[in-house]
């Protein structure tokens, strides 16, 4: 078969993905480590590992541009060049949510309510799941699975709404506990927000297998109109 | 947009071999239209059925209907000198008259009885300008035409097409021959054609197909695979064949 070269940078590349989506994968679980059992080490390697991901996510955008500069990919090799490229954005954008909760959950204080704090690592575990269908969906390219991903976004949000009405009823009783309730809420909108990345990938996974974006699609059907 | 070229079922034969199967097309006024496909496919002998350029080819048998503005070119009546008036060719090489550059242009308009000489000099500035040539050969229109550099004598070859006032500009691989430069001016002069012109345009270069053509039309063994919006063919081709051969996996 021609463009032998060609093939295994698209392999290396397909590699070098799934290895970042593993180390985001270890990200999360120290995080759910760090919160479920107040592990100060597990919350410390979520603090600085962070570096490594960006790096990879670097390396892995060198990769593609080289690839578009030197080997012009068109037609499925350019989805798949195109989809990477997004998806480590997305990679890394929730290795910086996880250490933006680690942050917050080194505080003593948060631990006190129970109620809240089991909230959520209940959703920090939905999210969990959400992350490891993302990467079975990118391995498979399964448009079926990546569908449901984004469907499975919902329960991320109606535990987000949860968290944050619940947070408003105990400030509204304890104003002095705003600070804890406040911080409550940036979790919960760290994990909603890696929700969100999930859809993204599990939307760029479609793109590469079918070519079809949603909000690409409704873009152009905009833009057309205009 | 309109349809300035109509295929329909044209089947073309050298001999037993069946070169063109059942091809039908339509191409839209204004536009570039690119034919890609492997060797033998059959694009080139699709551009030239166009202006009936297979006529001179013993053996050859079509069948089908090929209409140009509603008239199909094969009909008995067409004066295929009319025809190749409104359907002008630019080939693969260059192939200037070995005369001056002014006479070259000159000689399309003189055989169809312009013998006006101001009339002539108008064409010959007018058809130099469209195509983007005239700034550099303006001061030796008397020189010869062989005496250009490949570009330059590619870019003549479109003036002499254009000097007939054609409406449709077929070309099969035109910038096969030429250099990067020459290439990239010969592109986006197209680009500037297909505002008064219909251009199809036969290459192998794919990169090219991309970045000129609105319309791309896959062959293969003599058929029509794939033909859609270059933009859709390039980013996400609907059949396997055609995504095969457009990424290289080909064979």
């Amino acid at each position: 078969m021609p463009r032998k070269t060609f093939e295994k940078k698209l392999k290396s590349l397909n590699k070098r993905v799934i290895t970042m989506f593993e180390k985001v994968l270890d990200r999360i679980e120290n995080t759910i480590e760090a919160t479920k059992n107040k592990s100060e080490s597990a919350a410390q390697d979520v603090l600085f590992g962070d570096d490594e991901i960006d790096k990879m996510e670097q390396q892995i955008e060198q990769m593609c541009i080289g690839i578009f500069a030197l080997e012009q990919p068109i037609a499925s090799d350019l989805r798949v060049v195109t989809g990477c490229l997004k998806i480590i954005t997305d990679l890394e954008r929730i290795a910086d949510q996880c250490k933006d909760i680690c942050e917050i959950i080194n505080n003593e204080a948060l631990f006190k309510d129970d109620i809240s704090i089991s909230k959520i690592i209940e959703m920090l575990e939905a999210m969990a799941v959400m992350f490891r269908k993302s990467i079975d969906v990118f391995k498979e390219l399964s448009v079926d699975n990546a569908v449901s991903v984004c469907e499975y976004d919902d329960c991320i949000d109606k535990l987000f709404s949860d968290i944050i009405l619940q947070s408003c009823k105990h400030i509204a009783l304890n104003p002095k506990d705003v600070t804890h309730y406040v911080d409550y809420m940036f979790i919960a909108k760290y994990i909603e927000r890696i929700g969100d990345h999930c859809t993204n990938i599990a939307e760029w996974v479609i793109y590469i297998k079918t070519g079809r974006h949603s909000t690409l699609d409704e873009q152009d059907s905009k833009s057309e109109m205009l | 947009m309109s349809i300035k070229l109509k295929i329909r079922d044209l089947n073309l034969y050298y001999g037993d071999f069946h070169a063109l199967k059942n091809i039908s097309i339509d191409i839209e006024e204004n536009s570039v239209t690119a034919f890609i496909g492997p060797s033998g496919c059959g694009k080139s002998t699709c551009l030239k059925t166009i202006n009936r350029m297979n006529d001179l080819i013993d053996n050859c048998k079509i069948t089908g209907k090929i209409l140009l503005d509603g008239l199909n070119v094969y009909d008995d009546n067409i004066d295929v000198n009319l025809l190749r008036k409104k359907a002008g060719m630019v080939f693969q090489k260059p192939n200037p008259f070995p005369m001056s550059i002014y006479d070259n242009i000159a000689y399309g308009p003189r055989v169809h009885g312009i013998k006006s000489r101001s009339i002539l000099d108008e064409i010959v500035e007018k058809s130099l300008i469209s195509s983007a040539l005239w700034n550099e050969v303006k001061d030796r229109l008397k020189g010869s035409a062989l005496g250009l550099s490949g570009g330059q004598q590619q870019r003549l070859c479109i003036a002499r097409a254009l000097a007939i006032e054609p409406d449709i500009i077929l070309m099969d691989e035109p910038t096969s021959a030429l250099d990067p430069i020459s290439t990239l001016k010969i592109e986006d002069l197209v680009q500037e054609l297909k505002k008064k012109y219909t251009v199809i345009i036969v290459t192998h270069n794919m990169q090219q197909a991309a970045r000129i053509a609105d319309k791309t039309a896959f062959f293969l063994s003599g058929e029509i695979i794939e033909y859609s919006k270059t933009s859709d063919m390039f980013s996400n081709p609907a059949d396997k064949r055609t995504e095969e051969y457009i990424t290289g996996r080909f064979g």
